[in-house]
């Protein structure tokens, strides 16, 4: 029975930490705190729901709109298009407004209900209106966030001055259809694909909190094609995996096939509009940006080498010039 | 094929070849007590696992009781970081001529690692089934549930530096739950018992899981 002693030490043990446990569907244990928990995050009420947002520069000047990508990332890692590169900063002669998207980042949690891409456009519309009223903005938005942006010019044209896309995702569900294979690795052998199905062990999918955490899963080697930089990852705040899930679905027919159009009205649309793609990007690299850019009347692209999907992270100094250049090129537009 | 799928088919092989001379588990029509099993599962449950274990049949008042333990690890990758050890106890609670209804109540501990945290899981396994069980083959339909009781997380420097300083390490309460529900069934070989489960998941609020389902396959020899 000596070899037994550990027994009781050991369920005393449990016993003691299952007292003092944490839960995992508490906000701020496992996943950051959003808007509707912590009063201390900048934000503002919208559409009903309450977003995370930070303004940088005069409102005067001509308005940047950021469009993060996913659906459900945020713009934590944007905010680097705020900072000063060789003595210039973006925020000098433009204010730029970062939000995170509805129900993604430090953004509140919503209903799945909410999470239409209809409604993801009112809300740019009302963000446009209240930060730029009477005047057209300029988009910069970040792959779902490229996508978002054409959608949104798509139907408003005369409110977007211009826009620079970073990679844009298909901007049609057929090429969505032909792509998705190719944008995440989906093999039911691959190690993240069986640590995400063995994690569900651990935490089951039963909540936002949860939900959210397991989503980071993916965040490292479920798109090996988009060669980002692992060691220096594109920070988020919080993947929202309800987003992600309801967004997509959003785009898709009842059998489960992307149908969405983003490009049915983008002939009114002359206005130049500049691409951007890092040359070691496979999937939605420089040959997909030349197919997309087409859709667009007056279109350019620029390829930044030595960078992956996540350009504007790594190479950010490199695609702030071009972005520069873009709006230097557009300026008198707005003012 | 992949060095994957070679790893995985070499898996499986190993199981069948290892109880090529196996006697009959999981059919309670054939507890014997005093009798004793090793066996070998592979299935997709919920990931890629394959496990081995003992299992022995005792009698507890009037009753036969088997009693099995098994380790497990996740094959994708052969990855010894996500594994699962099982202590537990299978029973028929009730028996009309062949027809049993049985029990099993299993101890599961379950260990992962992967790219934001590592996690030891203490739980516990409920499970009944239904259905026709003769002395050379059985079949049932099984419902059970699955609970992570209590969770130790340790969130990864990389989720950490990268993601979120604020993550808390510790002992999670409640943090998850699986329904699992479909048919089992076995046939015997002399003392080779060859049993399949197929069956959905669902999370204890009856969502769905990134695997929808489960399918395993075991192998036992009898001695």
């Amino acid at each position: 029975m000596r070899n037994m002693r550990w027994l009781p030490l050991t369920l005393a043990g449990l016993g003691l930490a299952g007292c003092d446990a944490l839960s995992p569907s508490t906000p701020g244990n496992l996943v950051p705190k959003t808007v509707a928990e912590d009063a201390t995050l900048p934000a503002i009420e919208m559409n009903g729901a309450r977003f995370h947002l930070e303004t940088v520069g005069n409102p005067a000047n001509p308005v940047i709109v950021i469009l993060h990508g996913g659906p459900g990332g945020d713009h934590r890692a944007l905010l680097k298009l705020a900072a000063r590169f060789n003595g210039s900063s973006l925020a000098d002669d433009h204010f730029l407004v970062f939000w995170d998207q509805r129900g993604t980042g430090l953004s509140a949690r919503v209903d799945k209900s909410e999470l239409t891409i209809a409604n993801y456009v009112n809300d740019l519309n009302t963000l446009v209106n209240r930060y730029s009223p009477g005047r057209p903005v300029f988009l910069i938005g970040e792959s779902w966030g490229g996508m978002f942006a054409t959608r949104y010019i798509n139907e408003f044209p005369q409110r977007v001055a211009g826009a620079v896309l970073i990679e844009p995702g298909p901007l049609d569900g057929a090429t969505a259809e032909r792509l998705k294979k190719d944008i995440t690795d989906l093999d039911p052998t691959s190690e993240w694909l069986n640590d995400v199905v063995w994690s569900s062990q651990f935490l089951s999918p039963d909540d936002h909190a949860r939900m959210d955490y397991e989503r980071m899963l993916g965040a490292k080697n479920s798109q090996p094609k988009f060669h980002e930089d692992k060691l220096n990852p594109s920070p988020v705040w919080r993947m929202g995996a309800a987003a992600n899930k309801y967004i997509a679905e959003d785009g898709q027919n009842k059998s489960g096939k992307f149908d969405y159009d983003f490009t049915t009205n983008l002939s009114a649309y002359t206005t130049p509009v500049l691409f951007i793609t890092g040359s070691m990007s496979e999937v939605l690299g420089e040959s997909l940006q030349r197919t997309q850019m087409q859709e667009y009347p007056s279109a350019s692209l620029t390829v930044v080498s030595g960078a992956g999907h996540d350009v504007a992270w790594v190479k950010t100094a490199e695609v702030l010039t071009h972005i520069r250049a873009y709006l230097d090129a557009r300026r008198g537009g707005v003012r | 094929m992949t060095r994957a799928w070679n790893m995985t088919l070499g898996v499986l092989l190993a199981s069948v070849i290892v109880v090529t001379q196996a006697a009959a588990q999981w059919n309670v029509a054939r507890f014997e007590t005093g009798q004793s099993r090793v066996y070998s599962t592979f299935g997709l449950d919920p990931a890629m696992i394959g496990s081995v274990g003992y299992a022995r049949v005792v009698e507890l008042g009037g009753h036969n009781f088997q009693l099995n333990g098994d380790v497990g690890a996740a094959t994708s990758g052969f990855d010894a970081n996500d594994f699962r050890v099982r202590l537990g106890t299978q029973t028929s609670l009730l028996q009309w001529r062949s027809v049993h209804l049985t029990g099993s109540a299993t101890f599961v501990t379950r260990g992962t690692d992967n790219s934001i945290y590592r996690g030891i899981n203490f739980g516990a396994d409920l499970t009944g089934a239904l259905g026709v069980y003769r002395n050379r083959w059985f079949t049932a339909g099984e419902f059970g549930f699955d609970k992570a009781i209590i969770t130790h997380i340790s969130n990864s420097d990389w989720y950490k530096d990268n993601y979120y300083p604020g993550a808390k390490d510790g002992w999670y309460l409640d943090a998850g739950g699986t329904y699992h529900y479909g048919l089992a069934g076995g046939f015997t070989m002399g003392r080779t018992e060859i049993v399949g489960r197929v069956g959905l998941l669902r999370t204890e609020r009856f969502k769905e899981l990134s695997t929808p389902g489960y399918v395993s396959l075991g192998v036992g020899f009898g001695f």
